[in-house]
């Protein structure tokens, strides 16, 4: 049975909400394929230049989530709001193109929420199975001056 | 034994070198000082060169409030100029960067060009009765140079030659910078709420380490850990002798990557130097990426750093990817290393703010081995100097009510 664009577009959000609830394990293990690769891009006015600032593939970004913990970081937690904004299927390739919009906010343990970044999640996602997986993620911010860096997939 | 307010805001007894006063780092009085007797005299890194590599490129940013226009124009020459212009003070560009040999300001059409020369002023001969006129009219120009790649202005007129304010403290990056033109390939900044100088100190002092599981694993392991040198030099700067990590160790039971591929000039395979530039400045070379931090002080609380990271110009793919991977690995804002440099500096002035902390120390005596306060205190010595202010006692004969 094909999947259906619907199915596409809960995918997403189902990550979303599994790594705004740090499952961070969940997501990799459970909605992405073994080959997944993630990146961080951003585009820098000041030196006219697309820059990647964090790739890696499904196994040392487990290896980075699962330790994040041990290092000195930002307390609280990431919330994601994320809007599907086009879903393009490719039956024949088994795959979807995807574009969402998504905001970070960051709440401190204290219960404060800010702004962190905003940009687009850049998916494509395997349809060629029982139901969709991430394949490929590029989350292209548009902010660059940040409050702060992080340990953790955005 | 735990003190009372009283203990606690005695003076520790050190010699005055080797502590500071914590208001030093909130208060407006001294921060307003700061800007007219160091940010406006200093020779301050604001950009690298390549990123305005071709004639009529220009960069525009702002040196603690002052903002600049940083061009290189038709012969070649980089040069400063403050982004005013003159007739009512608009910014004359807004974007960060351009190729422009016409800048016109967008308020009322005023034209200057690359090198700071108003060349036009619409309907002009309303001001035949008086001095206003191209040839008067120039944009303000700042002394401006650049060494290793590092673009440098000084807001002061009579300011010291550069070479003086270095005083030799490039050396050790000479060949690795000098030898081929390095280009930026990472750039960003973040906001912190705390005190510019404080992000500098974690730049000077190495020992900070434990904190950054990453160097736990690749530093603290070495040996020779405990032996390594940071050399402080006139006016303020430092910097960190020559040390090896072993990237191999940085991944939990798996082996990390060495850094023997694609060095810079004259690097041995996985070679560390940095150098800090008094007031804001670091360059850290960890063999195959040069970082370059600075700062953008907001207020006395409030601070944007800027990051840079630099690549070799014209280098094939594999190698501009094998360098940002390395970047990536410990700096930028999702590095291993970076993100928990941020939360150090927002922690401390997270007490010093409303004065629950009172004093800093920095007494460590370890004959310049990586683990010595001596940076520190050399830095302050410049500090004081400028300022006219010991750091540890900064409003001794001032009247009360000033702070």
């Amino acid at each position: 049975m094909a999947i259906s664009e619907r199915a596409v577009e809960d995918l997403i959000y189902a990550a979303c909400v599994r790594m705004n609830a740090d499952d961070y394990a969940g997501w990799l293990n459970e909605l992405c394929l073994p080959a997944f690769r993630y990146s961080i891009t951003a585009h820098s006015e000041e030196i006219g230049q697309r820059m990647t600032w964090f790739d890696h593939e499904r196994e040392p970004l487990l290896e980075l989530c699962l330790s994040a913990g041990d290092h000195f970081t930002n307390l609280g937690t990431y919330h994601r709001h994320a809007s599907v904004y086009r879903i393009e299927i490719d039956g024949e390739a088994g795959e979807a193109e995807t574009l969402s919009s998504v905001i970070v906010m960051h709440t401190t343990l204290e219960g404060e929420s800010r702004f962190y970044a905003t940009g687009y999640y850049e998916d494509r996602i395997d349809i060629s199975g029982a139901r969709p997986l991430f394949r490929r993620r590029n989350v292209a911010l548009t902010t660059t001056l940040l409050v702060s860096g992080s340990h953790l997939p955005l | 034994m735990s003190r009372t307010a009283i203990e606690w805001a005695k003076r520790p007894g050190l010699p005055a070198s080797h502590f500071v006063d914590n208001a030093i780092f909130t208060s407006e009085e001294i921060f307003r000082e700061e800007k007219e007797k160091i940010f406006d005299r200093v020779w301050k890194f604001v950009c690298h060169d390549q990123e305005l590599p071709e004639p009529f490129d220009y960069r525009t940013t702002t040196l603690a409030g002052t903002p600049l226009i940083v061009s290189r124009d038709g012969e070649g020459r980089v040069r400063g100029f403050v982004n005013a212009c003159s007739h009512r003070g608009s910014l004359v560009l807004r974007r960060p960067r351009g190729n422009a040999r016409r800048w016109v300001c967008p308020f009322h059409q005023w034209v200057y060009d690359s090198g700071g020369n108003c060349v036009a002023i619409p309907r002009n001969e309303a001001y035949e009765h008086c001095d206003v006129a191209t040839a008067t009219m120039g944009l303000r120009e700042v002394r401006t140079e650049v060494r290793l790649g590092l673009v440098f202005v000084n807001l002061d007129d009579e300011c010291e030659p550069l070479d003086d304010f270095l005083s030799g403290c490039l050396v050790s990056l000479e060949e690795c910078m000098g030898t081929r033109t390095l280009e930026p390939f990472h750039f960003h900044r973040i906001v912190l709420n705390t005190n510019w100088k404080l992000w500098q100190l974690t730049n000077l002092e190495p020992y900070h380490e434990g904190m950054h599981v990453y160097n736990v694993k690749t530093n603290m392991s070495q040996p020779n850990y405990m032996e390594r040198r940071i050399r402080p030099r006139p006016r303020g700067h430092s910097f960190l002798e020559s040390f090896a990590p072993d990237y191999k160790l940085s991944r939990a039971g798996k082996a990390g990557e060495s850094r023997t591929r694609g060095p810079f000039p004259g690097l041995a395979a996985d070679e560390w130097r940095l150098v800090n530039i008094f007031p804001d400045v670091m360059v850290n070379v960890r063999t195959t990426v040069a970082r370059v931090d600075c700062v953008i002080p907001l207020g006395p609380t409030r601070t944007v750093v800027e990051y840079r990271a630099l690549g070799i110009k014209g280098e094939s793919a594999d190698d501009r990817e094998m360098r940002m991977r390395h970047h990536n690995e410990i700096w930028g804002p999702f590095g291993r290393n970076l993100p928990e440099d941020n939360v150090a500096s927002e922690i401390q002035m997270a007490t010093m703010r409303d004065g629950s902390s009172v004093f800093s120390i920095h007494a460590r005596e370890e004959d310049e081995r990586g683990q010595d306060d001596i940076p520190l205190r050399n830095y302050f010595a410049e500090w004081s100097r400028r300022i006219g202010r010991d750091p540890s006692d900064p409003f001794a004969g001032r009247p009360a009510a000033l702070h």
